[in-house]
């Protein structure tokens, strides 16, 4: 990239957040939401739910859907498309095609156990369970399988680290220096593993979060780590309950590939319409008590997930890591305790990246 | 010295910086006034040497995509002491966040950037001076070594705001400490070949000195390296026109209505309103009014004088008091002429502006989501009346005064300069 194109870029990135900033200040809550500021996002979700009649359109040119029925239909129906439409902003194209390969297909949870167990240190230790264990084990477990003709398993590790971002640069822009680490770490995993390479990063970002958010949603509620030591098999309602209240991706573009009324609000050919994946999960007219992490709910639909109706695979893989890691932890986590805030990474509405998260066993 | 000047396309921007530069050059200093094309008029109007460079922004193109948004979230901005303590971490680096693309950047482009420093690569500058805004001028100093030296044109508030971020910044987890400012910088550094090391750094915000004509009580107290001068007045070119050779034959109101309900996004009161509001006063109103205002102004009271320009430096020492809408050049001139006024301003630096003028007991001021008619009339009947605002007036005048001309201000340019300047290669 010749010096000119870097600041050409690096404008185009500054000028559509400094927007996005100044349309959320404005009052527009998904504007706020793609900047990327809070560590959780409940309340913008809240505030795009009850910005009135019909689906909410942000200044920043999309649709936002929060409503579990309009959001199951336009993720499972025919009518919307997971391919962007040429007015897609420059800045966000080198991240556009990032799911529409196959992702790596989902590994059997009881293969991954062994992998999570190994990376979990010995009691008595401090470490940071993502840097050191969430996500470190999809990520050498997909550095091994993409480099299994020979490929440098340690270097398609390292990009598979490096790219990280790109879920959240296709939606919101990054700094100058992550969206050119993000595109070069794309670009040399298409040119070593080939097309399953980008996928296969996003497919380790969000597991990396998932299985973070499953331990901590264990952590956090009243005697269930207690319960997962006693049935390891309770892990998979975890991993499905963690599925619905922090999804692997919470925000997911379409494009209407025809006109068409939904929740009475018409929608041209070519708009986009965003998903608020995490906020359908929790619609209140569908979930009760929505916010309560609850793995005992009867009779609720399914949480939605980003990869409904353009099957990638990514969900369901960022689920199998879920229930392994937890059911390595299983026998650990009555034992183990924050020691740190969890530090979650800016600029991330779709993965809500975490960066940092302190643990004692 | 061979000096550079340097403003974005605007007369606001760029008038206050005349009296100095032609202080440089009666001083025999080399002086060029490098700016977009847009500026070339305007400083070739003012008798200096342009170098025209680069392109001119399109501002048309920005304003009708989100110049609504951005006039609206630059109006929220509360630059005082209580309203960035309390802003909190997300709204100083917002402020950086928007204001860096859509204004620092916008009106500093990358072809004035490029021109600049190739100009001053080839013509060697031992100085920029730099209004606050045209980020050019330090980053070509910063590339060729010249020494660089910012001139306000009213309160600090873009290093006040910087302050304020770079205070909570620090106490950011390390992953959110991201500074968009110095990133914008650091490309255009990293582009015209800066060596690591010499990179950003807080002087290319601020110039290595600040020359402030803004009187010493109403300074903001940011720490910088600071040269107070005293404020000149240049009003653009002028013609005094025949009628201001009489003393005038009752108390002189000047009245320029730099507001309108069209474009401030808030209920303001209209053009015909404030001239319905004065109507009756015992004074005579000279109001400039442009056709295009006055086409929508139904009726002109007997007391109001209607006219398309006058210079302010030629007017306003026949007044007793002024009404504006806060900006420097007015609010200046009617400073250094001891006249009371009345502000209604419209954010940006005009609330702090207000805020010295009320405090200073020079004039009052109507926020505009105060003002009507009433009020208005109110305000304007108070400071003509009560001799305590020209009291005030006179103070601020006089503190004005005991500042050193720009004449004066010339050598300690040259000295500064010495002691900056990088040796040439």
């Amino acid at each position: 990239m010749t010096t000119t194109d870097r600041r050409r870029l690096g404008s185009r990135l500054q000028m559509a957040r400094g927007w996005y900033w100044a349309f959320g200040v404005n009052g527009d809550p998904y504007a706020m939401l793609l900047c990327g500021q809070d560590d959780e996002p409940g309340h913008w979700y809240e505030r795009i739910r009850t910005a009135g009649a019909g689906i909410f359109r942000s200044r920043c040119g999309a649709f936002v859907v929060t409503r579990y029925d309009a959001a199951a239909r336009i993720l499972d129906g025919p009518e919307f498309s997971r391919a962007a439409g040429e007015t897609a902003p420059d800045w966000a194209r080198p991240f556009l095609d990032l799911r529409t390969a196959a992702g790596p297909p989902p590994p059997a949870v009881e293969e991954l156990v062994p992998h999570y167990r190994a990376a979990l240190p010995g009691t008595g230790t401090r470490f940071d369970l993502m840097r050191d264990f969430a996500r470190e084990v999809p990520v050498r477990a997909e550095a091994a399988r993409l480099g299994a003709d020979g490929a440098d398993a340690e270097g398609i590790a390292a990009l598979l680290r490096s790219a990280a971002t790109a879920p959240d640069a296709r939606l919101t822009p990054q700094t100058l220096a992550v969206t050119e680490q993000t595109v070069a770490a794309l670009r040399a995993l298409r040119e070593q593993a080939g097309a399953a390479g980008p996928p296969a990063a996003a497919g380790c970002a969000m597991a990396a979060n998932t299985v973070c958010n499953a331990v901590l949603a264990t952590l956090r509620t009243p005697g269930l780590a207690g319960r997962l030591a006693d049935d390891p098999d309770l892990a998979d309602r975890i991993a499905a309950e963690t599925l619905r209240t922090a999804p692997p991706a919470h925000l997911e573009s379409r494009r209407a590939t025809a006109a068409q009324i939904i929740q009475g609000t018409a929608i041209a050919a070519g708009d986009e319409v965003v998903v608020a994946v995490a906020a359908a999960n929790r619609d209140p007219e569908v979930f009760a008590g929505p916010d309560r992490f609850d793995v005992d709910r009867a009779a609720a639909p399914p949480p939605l997930t980003s990869g409904l109706g353009c099957r990638d695979g990514l969900d369901e893989f960022a689920a199998r890591h879920a229930a392994a890691a937890l059911r390595a932890l299983a026998g650990t986590l009555p034992g183990m305790t924050r020691t740190g805030p969890v530090v979650h990474r800016r600029r991330s509405p779709v993965v809500r990246g975490i960066s940092r998260c302190p643990v004692e066993i | 010295m061979r000096i550079v000047f340097s403003a974005m396309t605007s007369k606001t921007h760029f008038y206050p910086l005349v009296p100095l530069a032609w202080a440089c050059r009666a001083a025999g200093h080399e002086v060029r006034v490098v700016g977009s094309p847009g500026l070339t008029d305007i400083t070739t109007a003012a008798g200096l040497t342009a170098v025209p460079v680069g392109e001119d922004v399109d501002l048309v193109g920005h304003m009708s995509a989100v110049g609504e948004d951005m006039i609206k979230y630059v109006r929220s901005l509360d630059f005082t002491d209580a309203g960035l303590q309390n802003a909190g971490w997300n709204h100083v680096l917002g402020m950086q966040t928007a204001l860096t693309p859509n204004l620092y950047g916008l009106m500093t482009p990358d072809s004035l950037i490029d021109g600049m420093v190739d100009f001053c690569r080839s013509w060697q500058p031992d100085l920029l001076i730099w209004e606050p805004l045209t980020f050019a001028a330090p980053i070509a100093a910063r590339v060729t070594g010249a020494a660089h030296a910012r001139l306000l044109w009213g309160p600090d508030v873009v290093t006040k705001s910087r302050r304020a971020f770079l205070d909570l910044r620090d106490r950011q987890e390390p992953e959110h400490r991201e500074d968009p400012f110095a990133e914008w910088v650091e490309w255009h550094l990293d582009r015209h070949g800066v060596a690591t090391g010499r990179g950003f750094d807080e002087e290319l915000a601020t110039g290595q000195w600040t020359i402030d004509p803004v009187p010493a009580s109403m300074r903001l107290d940011l720490g910088l390296p600071t040269v107070g001068m005293r404020y000149v007045d240049y009003n653009g070119p002028s013609v005094v026109p025949e009628w201001l050779h009489e003393p005038p034959a009752r108390r002189r109101v000047a009245l320029t209505l730099g507001v309108s309900g069209r474009d401030s996004g808030v209920e303001v009161i209209t053009t015909d309103q404030i001239l319905d509001a004065v109507a009756g006063i015992d004074a005579e109103f000279v109001a400039t009014l442009d056709a295009h205002q006055l086409e929508s102004v139904a009726h002109v009271p007997d007391n109001v004088r209607a006219v398309d320009f006058v210079p302010m430096h030629a007017l306003l020492p026949t007044c007793d008091a002024v009404v504006h809408h806060g900006g420097p050049g007015t609010w200046h001139t009617a400073a250094i002429h001891g006249v009371p006024q009345v502000m209604m301003p419209v954010g940006w630096d005009t609330d702090l502006r207000a805020r010295g003028t009320v405090d200073s007991g020079m004039g009052l001021a109507v926020p505009l989501a105060e003002l009507t008619a009433d009020r208005f009339r109110e305000s304007v009947v108070r400071v003509l009346e009560e001799a305590e605002f020209r009291e005030g007036a006179a103070k601020v005048r006089d503190e004005i005064l005991s500042e050193p001309a720009p004449t004066e201000v010339v050598a300690v340019l040259e000295k500064m300069t010495a002691e900056r300047r990088l040796p040439r290669p």
